[in-house]
Order: structure tokens, then sequence, then C-alpha cells
């Protein structure tokens, strides 16, 4: 977790060796955005509905303590016992704590990008717990000893092929057989022996009620709701800014969040959860894991309105090409590029980075985060503190030199059209980053000042 | 201190100038009730439908269409004739042999397909997920047209907590491999709606 790293232009070069895969992923990731726009453009009101959105959760952001008593409070009330970690690591060990009370060494997880971000698995394989992931995409990456590489599709990055051939030696199928319909039955015949047999299972939150106590779990599998309900002990992790005021808030974010992610109109279940079922235990784990130091951090803070759909990711040039992995953090993509510096600035300096600026993730966000904006300031940020690379810094410095001396400038850019036109090996060759996959344009004769200076005349 | 004070603390530190919250009200009652777009929008998501007059009709199509599944149960004592209603306090794990699984939703939402069911009416929470075939019944008369009217409701039926609900749409499904849409992960592989007058 906290070894060095390669940076995210390193690691996408990595995923572009193969380049029918990387042409796969931007075409799949493109077309659920324009399942996205399909969905969407069904509803005059969006734009209404993303601004009441992004408003409710500014409201949120300035009540987020308020909020959390009135929550806890109210679920106490429904018998929910509530716990607060102050960071990752207090969370896993809440977990353990639950399932040692439990005399258990096995559990059932249902997606959650909070635990990812917690490193939960981890911690758990350490003590001798056994996790299985039973959302379909996390169960094959969780086999194949992978991360996930999206927050809604965890295996955008795998083909079928070898989809079949890691469960031909993990679930014992075929070998040869990739029929995705096939696939996911084995997975399905496989998992519920997993949910018969688990005592505990935790789930993530996508929405908690301030109002009433209760939490919302969005799947399409159902996994979340087979763990919970035939568990003696259900965990739910949140991140404390996954609250919401009132219930009636849930009408505007169900129908932001599927349209968004996956361009369904609802997910298959929204499963309110209010109050343990008889026998049962419920625990909330309330996480804060550099949030509320977050908060503080007025240009930055709106990243903590997001709801994790993902639309940003599925829109983006950048990730579409580079792929999830590439980004080294539980959370890839644009969203994540602006999450992840709060954590640790100095590991993720190199993600703000990875971004044209386009701005396309902001026209999709269904909260209206300035996305690309925030990536744009940290950029600042990040100069400013010293973490850009030092390569990049001097030639930024030659950079403003040339570009505010006119002299300079005028001898550079005919230097520069000499060299190009006559030794152009000079600058089409590998230490120059902007000829890689590209090739250099004709240098023009001469620049438009010459040209001006000589017609001006006529 | 503990965690709970220190982020309490922090976020009482961090918090911005207070954001009055918008008004959702405009959103509910914008759209009328369509039947037909509950029913074209609940096949499009991978459900089966048929308009049943009345329980005694809801029988006659499961006794024809249902005839290879055996193992059928039922919340509804109406349907005591054609499905089990002995399991209602069993332990929950003993309900994965169902094959089809009969219940009644308290309404259904016309832009998504979806029915809202509470634990009363599933009268076990695994019932709804367990099966291999879940069909639905619920009324035309109660159906709304946005999740916006769908909480509103909500409101007027449920004086308090209501330990469990659901918005249920559809069968369980996965596009997890290859985004090839696969019916049936890990809940019921198929749901038919039977919508009542």
């Amino acid at each position: 977790m906290n070894q060095p790293h390669k940076e995210h232009a390193e690691l996408a070069e990595k995923f572009n060796a193969d380049e029918d895969r990387v042409n796969w992923h931007d075409e799949t990731l493109w077309w659920i955005r324009q399942k996205r726009d399909k969905i969407v453009w069904q509803l005059p009101e969006w734009e209404q509905l993303r601004e009441t959105a992004s408003q409710i959760k500014h409201n949120v952001l300035s009540h987020l303590s308020e909020y959390l008593l009135e929550f806890e409070a109210n679920a106490q009330k429904n018998g929910v016992t509530v716990h607060w970690a102050a960071n990752g690591e207090e969370h896993n060990k809440i977990v353990y704590k639950l399932l040692k009370e439990q005399g258990v060494t096995q559990m059932v997880k249902s997606k959650s990008m909070l635990t990812e971000e917690c490193h939960l698995n981890e911690f758990l394989e350490k003590q001798g717990i056994e996790v299985v992931d039973t959302d379909l995409g996390e169960r094959i990456v969780q086999l194949a000893k992978e991360p996930p590489s999206h927050i809604v599709l965890p295996c955008i990055h795998w083909k079928k092929e070898e989809i079949g051939e890691l469960f031909h030696k993990f679930l014992g199928t075929p070998e040869g057989n990739a029929d995705p319909q096939f696939l996911t039955h084995a997975a399905r015949l496989a998992l519920r022996q997993d949910f018969l047999t688990r005592k505990v299972a935790l789930t993530g939150v996508n929405f908690a009620v301030a109002e009433t106590g209760e939490f919302v779990v969005c799947t399409n599998e159902g996994n979340a709701d087979m763990g919970a309900h035939l568990s003696n002990v259900h965990i739910a992790s949140m991140g404390i800014e996954k609250l919401i005021p009132k219930r009636k808030h849930l009408g505007v974010f169900l129908r932001l969040l599927t349209r968004s992610a996956t361009g369904q109109p609802i997910t298959t279940y929204s499963s309110h959860f209010s109050k343990p079922r008889p026998g049962q235990q419920m625990h909330i784990i309330l996480v804060d894991n550099g949030r509320s130091v977050h908060l503080g951090k007025e240009e930055f803070r709106n990243s903590l309105k997001c709801i994790r759909c993902g639309a940003c990711m599925n829109t983006c040039p950048v990730y579409r090409r580079s792929g999830g992995h590439s980004y080294h953090n539980a959370v890839a993509g644009p969203i994540g590029s602006i999450l992840a510096p709060n954590f640790d600035m100095r590991k993720n300096a190199d993600l703000p980075f990875a971004s044209t600026l386009c701005g396309s993730c902001s026209n999709v966000c269904p909260v209206k985060i300035d996305i690309h904006d925030q990536l744009y300031k940290w950029r600042q940020v990040l100069a400013k503190e010293g973490h850009t690379p030092k390569a990049k810094t001097a030639a930024m410095k030659v950079m403003a030199v040339t570009l505010s001396k006119p002299g300079i400038f005028t001898v550079a850019g005919k230097m520069g059209r000499i060299v190009m036109r006559n030794v152009p090996g000079l600058v089409n060759n590998k230490l120059n980053p902007w000829f890689k996959q590209r090739e250099m344009p004709e240098a023009p004769k001469e620049s438009f000042r010459e040209w001006y200076q000589k017609n001006r005349k006529k | 201190m503990s965690s709970r004070e220190d982020i309490l603390k922090t976020l009482r530190q961090n918090q911005p100038p207070a954001v009055a919250l918008p008004d959702t009200q405009p959103f509910a009652g914008m759209k009328p009730v369509n039947a037909d777009q509950f029913i074209q929008t609940f096949k499009t998501i991978g459900g089966a439908l048929y308009e049943a007059r009345d329980y005694a009709h809801v029988e006659e199509i499961l006794r024809a269409d249902f005839a290879a599944f055996p193992l059928k149960r039922t919340t509804l004592p109406q349907l005591s004739g054609i499905a089990d209603t002995s399991w209602f306090t069993v332990d929950p794990h003993t309900l994965h042999d169902t094959e089809v699984m009969i219940a009644e939703a308290l309404f259904g939402v016309c832009e998504n397909g979806a029915v809202w069911i509470t634990e009363q009416q599933m009268v076990q929470r695994a019932a709804m997920f367990i099966p291999e075939h879940l069909v639905m019944l619920v009324s035309k008369a109660s159906l709304v047209a946005t999740m916006h009217d769908a909480y509103v409701r909500i409101a007027e039926l449920h004086n308090g907590p209501y330990g469990f609900g659901a918005f249920i749409a559809g069968p369980s499904k996965t596009a997890d491999i290859e985004q090839s849409l696969v019916l049936g992960a890990h809940g019921p592989r198929t749901m038919t709606m039977m919508l009542l007058p």
C-alpha cells in the first residue's frame, strides 16, 4: 500500500501496449456514456434535477456535523449500532472486532469503494479472515488478485476469454468456455453457497437519511440483499459524506444515480434498511478518513458531493484510453484524481495532470462538481508545493523566460524552424515527448512576424 | 478524545457557512401517471407482464405459465390454493429451494418500472431475493409517475420506520462480463408483473 508506485503516464503506457484492448475499452465506455445521454435526454427537467442535487449536497456539507448526529440518534432508535472511525485502520479494526465477537473467520461483502479505500480485504486476510466479494465484477478481480479498475464496472478491463480461464481455474468451468451467460451462472451457483453459509455480511451505503436513520443500498445483482438478509450480523460501512437530509431527497438522487452510471432508469434493487430483522444485529460504521479535513479546503470541498456514479470516468478521454489501474487509487478517473491528493498529496501528485481539462466530466456530473476546475487548481497547488517533476519545472522556467523576452523569442523561433527543417532528427527522436505517437508538424519557412514585416510595406 | 468527538470537532471547524435546502416540491406531481409507460418500461428492463383481472385470474396464469415449477411459495393467503403459505416463520436459509415466490407490492413507478414493497408484505426479507422466479402483483390504480411522487406516497403509507423496504425493478442482472447483459445474477432470474386493475 505504501510502497512507491509508478506514475499515471508510465502505467498508462503499459495499458496502451495492447492497442486492441485499449480500443475496446475506449469504445465500451463511450457506449455507456451514450446510453447515459439517451436516457438523460428523456427528462426535460434533467438540469433542474442536477442543480437541486447539487444544492442539497451543499446544504449537507454545511451542516454535516448536525446531520451526522441526527442520523446517529435515529439509527439508534431503530435498533442499529453506530460506530465512528477516524480512519481506515480504525474502520478495519471495528469490522474485525465484530467478526471475532461472532467467532467467525468468513464474511461476504457487496460492493463498497470505501472498503477498497480502507484496504479492508488485505487487513482481514492478515488476521486469517476470508472475505468473499459477491459483486460479479469484484469477484472476478478478487480471484485475479487485482483491485477494481472502475467504481461501477470493476472488471471493465477484462476480456471474457480471460474470465473464462480464471473461472476454469477457480470454479472448475470447462476450459475454453467464455460465454457471459454461462460464466455468470457458474458464479451464481458458487456464490449462493457463500450467501447461505456466511454469518456476517458487509455492504456499502449509497445514501443515508438523517431524518429517518435509514440507509439505501443500490445493486443490480441483488448481492447486497442476499448477503444482508441471510446474515446474523449486517455491517454497513459508509463515508460520512453519504448523508442526505430527508427521505424525499432520495427521489432526486435515485433518479440521477443510475441514469448517470449505466443509462438505466433505476437499479434493479434500491434497498432501504431501517431496522435489523428480528434476531439480527445491524451495525453502521461512519468513516471519516480525511473527509473532515478535506471539508476545510474551500476550493476542493465540492468533490465531497460525489455520489460515485462513474459518469466522469466513462466520458473521460484519458480514463478511457489509460484504464483504471493507471490511477493507482481506489477511485480512478477524473473524480479520483481530485479526491486522491487530499489523502496524500505527494503520492498522488501525478493524477491531476492525467487530464486534458476538456471539461466533459463536469458536464456529465449529476451533482455538478466542478471537476476540471479542481484538476486545474490542484495543479497550481502541486506546483507551488514543489510536487511537479524537476524536468517539467525547469522546462517551464525556460519557457517563461522565452515568452517574456521578445528578442529571445524571435531568435529561439528562428533556431527552432532551422533545426526542424534541416536536421529533423534532432527533434524527431525518443527524447522528445511530443514526438511520441505523433509526427512533428512541418516547420514553416518564416514566422508570422517575418511575413508581416515583409508584407506591411506593400 | 473519542473518534466521534474528534470527527465532529473537525467538521464543525471546517463546515462552510450554512446553505439553505432547495425546494423539491415542484418535482412532485410534475408528470401524469401513465400506465402504458409503466408496462413498456418494465418490459424494457427485462420483466414479463400480464394484465390480470383478479386473484383468480392470477392463479389461472400461474397454473398455465409456471406449471414447470412445483415449488411455489406466496405471501398471499388468497393464492394458497396454488402456492405454499407455511413458510412465514421458517429460517430464511431454508427458502433457497423456492422456485417461484408470489407477493404483492404497494405501488409501482411509471418512469422506471419499479415497485415498492416493505417487510410487512415480504413476510421475510430474503423471500424477495432468494427464489429463482419472482411474481409480483400490483394494482394499476396504485401507480405513481416519478420517484418524487413515490416518496410522497411512501410518506402517506408509512407512519414510522418500515424496518426494510425496497424498490424492485425487474429480474436481478449483471453486465460485468464484457458489458453483455445477463439476467439472473444473485437474485431472481425472472420477474413477472401481474398488473391488477
